[in-house]
């Protein structure tokens, strides 16, 4: 396509985005610091826009100008951190993710894609004793900080500023409206992690894992109301007011492999897990387009259990209810 | 001098894409048919670059502008390794398989290190049920060839090609020495697309379920047995005429992601499984190590089961091949 061509739709695209009061020179006059009859000349391609004036527009107005210019990039960026004990900690990790989370919150239309290989990380934050739990074991264990060799898992070192932090990272989540593929197995890996803690004497007692199991079981309620109603709402909340919508599907045939596609106005984000625990976010064309097509496959290949098909839906949380049960009454307790 | 910020990220991003000897004054030069002169002033921040400018740049590098002006630095550059699902050909993916393979073979040092998530691909390609199983699954359920979306499953699908083809990527895979860390849960994917195939009536007899199922078993003995001698045989191979070149990690509390981590003199090079079939691969460094010594910190926490420690690795084979038996008895 003609440069011209590309900057009269440039325009149009910012027309439509702008309210219908307002004249689009004199924003675009503002933002680029220049007058609203220089704003025009641009318009009307009289005059060619620089790279940077693209840039500031496309930024302002959250404009892919890939798309618009038909850009395919040949290798894919990704960006993220390793989080560790010295630059990247783990409230560093969650400060993340809560950016991330408020500026998906900041579109009109936002919608996030979860493809579970484990239980989604937002739903850890509900009840504290379980937070508490995957805190440790993902430093412990995940991440082997060296502060943690020699430590048990006690519920009092669990630091108070944390459980705030990420009780604020799932607020941010239930605002969004959200679709997530489950396995029966996704909750394997947890049930396997406190065994291997209850076997390597990690524990302090058989009551503390019952406080870790009693924790999952009230998260599994709250998910299985969710699904339920078609929507989130906060846990404490008697009235159920509505959040986000909330859809789940299972899946029987693939375990997922925690990878997030966030779907916004006009813009789609991916979020690769790697190393077990890192994540990586690129916002490559291709590489998002093909991931939504892939949650969409997976999706039509899955049972819809939230709001509709109650007895798959009951079936799913029975198992793993079940699963619960069997290992709290193996504990001494 | 105007602050032109995302022209200097630009210059930066395709400097480093040039090659060590390549001057970045002639590319830009050459690329946007001005003079070298008028290129300086571009690279310098003087001359803005026009829209149009940046366009043939970006296209010229095959650079994405929305990653350019959203990064802050800290990023990696992927290479995607995505399978064409409208043009595809199973005996071509193979081919490209075994060639990167052996590339790798073809080094003085190298090793495979392998974080599984489900079985690693290799080791679906010991004996014929099996593959075909494979081929039938990836087809209809990942790859959704049109030609399979009513057919039911049969031994006869695969093709002659496609099973020498197979065989011949497992004997390049043993020829790399590899490390794999492996859980029980690894095998459960293999077993509920069986379990799937079966309940959606697409296998046209049980004696063909179970066939598969002993395919797998002898698969997993078969494992057994390299993780014993601490190398990778064919079966039917005497294993001590093999070199030593198999490490099999048990772990018990994480399932990895098939990240995939190739160490040739040096150079490491990481493979990120996605979308199931897909792997995206860097060579960047500050990606690189960290996810090495990641595996490494893996392994330190995983039991070591081949060549030592019986009893770890009967229990751990034990329960994988309990889990067949399982479903078998339900045929």
């Amino acid at each position: 396509m003609d440069i011209n061509e590309i900057q009269k739709q440039l325009f149009q695209i910012i027309k439509n985005k702008i309210p219908a009061d307002l004249s689009v020179a004199d924003e675009v006059g503002k933002l680029l610091n220049i007058s609203s009859d220089s704003a025009y000349r641009r318009m009307r391609s009289e005059k060619q826009i620089t790279f940077e004036e693209a840039y500031i527009l496309a930024n302002h107005f959250k404009i892919s100008l890939d798309q618009l210019m038909s850009i395919s990039a040949g290798g894919m960026l990704f960006q993220g951190n390793f989080v560790n004990e010295k630059t990247y900690g783990f409230d560093q990790y969650l400060t993340g993710i809560l950016h991330t989370m408020a500026y998906f919150n900041s579109f009109k239309n936002k919608e996030l894609y979860y493809s579970c290989k484990d239980m989604p990380l937002f739903h850890h934050f509900y009840v504290r004793e379980f937070a508490a739990f995957k805190w440790f074991f993902w430093l412990k264990t995940y991440l082997q900080f060296p502060g943690f060799a020699k430590r048990k898992f006690k519920f009092s070192d669990y630091p108070d500023e944390l459980f705030p932090l990420e009780q604020q990272v799932l607020g941010m989540y239930n605002q969004l409206d959200s679709r997530e593929i489950w396995n029966i197995e996704s909750m394997s890996i947890f049930f396997r992690q406190v065994e291997f803690y209850r076997d390597a004497d990690m524990f302090e007692s058989d009551e503390d894992i019952l406080r870790v199991y009693e924790a999952l079981e009230k998260v599994w309620d709250h998910l299985e109301k969710q699904a339920a109603l078609g929507y989130k709402f906060k846990m404490d909340d008697p009235e159920q007011k509505r959040l986000g919508e909330y859809k789940m599907y299972f899946n029987e045939v693939l375990l997922g492999d925690n990878s997030i596609l966030a779907v916004t106005d006009n813009t789609k984000m991916a979020f690769m897990t790697h190393t077990t625990f890192n994540f990586m976010l690129t916002r490559d064309v291709a590489f998002t387009e093909n991931m939504y097509n892939h949650m969409q496959t997976q999706m039509k290949r899955s049972t819809l259990i939230s709001e509709v098909s109650e007895k798959e839906r009951s079936r799913f949380f029975r198992i793993i209810r079940e699963r619960i049960q069997k290992r709290k009454e193996a504990l001494e307790v | 001098m105007p602050d032109y910020q995302s022209q200097e990220f630009l210059f930066q991003r395709i400097k480093e894409l040039l090659p060590p000897h390549a001057s970045l004054v002639d590319s830009i030069a050459n690329i946007l048919h001005v003079s070298s002169d008028s290129a300086y002033r571009r690279i310098r921040g003087e001359t803005p670059l026009v829209l149009d400018e940046a366009r043939m740049l970006c296209q010229h590098f095959k650079l994405s502008l929305d990653q350019i002006l959203n990064v802050k630095g800290g990023a990696t550059m992927f290479q995607n390794v995505r399978i064409d699902t409208k043009n595809y050909k199973y005996e071509k993916y193979l081919t490209d398989l075994i060639m990167q393979v052996e590339y790798a073979a073809s080094f003085i040092h190298k090793e495979i290190i392998y974080m599984t998530k489900d079985m690693p691909l290799f080791h679906n390609f010991y004996y014929k049920p099996l593959i075909a199983f494979r081929y039938y699954f990836w087809m209809k359920s990942i790859i959704q060839d049109p030609a399979f979306v009513d057919k039911d499953f049969e031994f006869s699908i695969l093709s002659e090609e496609a099973e020498k083809l197979s065989q011949k990527l497992v004997i390049a895979y043993n020829k790399v020495p590899s490390t794999e860390i492996w859980n029980t849960e690894c095998i459960n994917a293999a077993i509920s697309q069986i379990e799937f195939y079966k309940e959606s009536g697409l296998f046209t007899s049980s004696k063909d379920i179970k066939t598969i199922y002993e395919a797998l078993e002898e698969t997993i003995i078969h494992l057994k047995n390299e993780a014993e001698y601490g190398t990778k045989f064919m079966p039917g191979e005497n294993p001590e005429s093999k070199k030593s070149n198999f490490r099999f990690f048990y772990n018990r509390i994480i399932l990895g992601d098939n990240t995939i981590m190739v160490v040739t003199d040096r150079v490491k090079t990481a493979f990120i499984n996605y979308d199931v079939l897909n792997y995206m691969s860097t060579q960047d460094e500050s990606f690189c190590n960290p996810c090495y010594d990641d595996l490494h910190r893996m392994m330190k926490k995983s039991t070591l089961i081949s060549q030592t420690s019986e009893k770890q690795r009967n229990i751990f084979f034990g329960i994988l091949l309990n889990k067949i038996k399982e479903r078998k008895k339900n045929l």
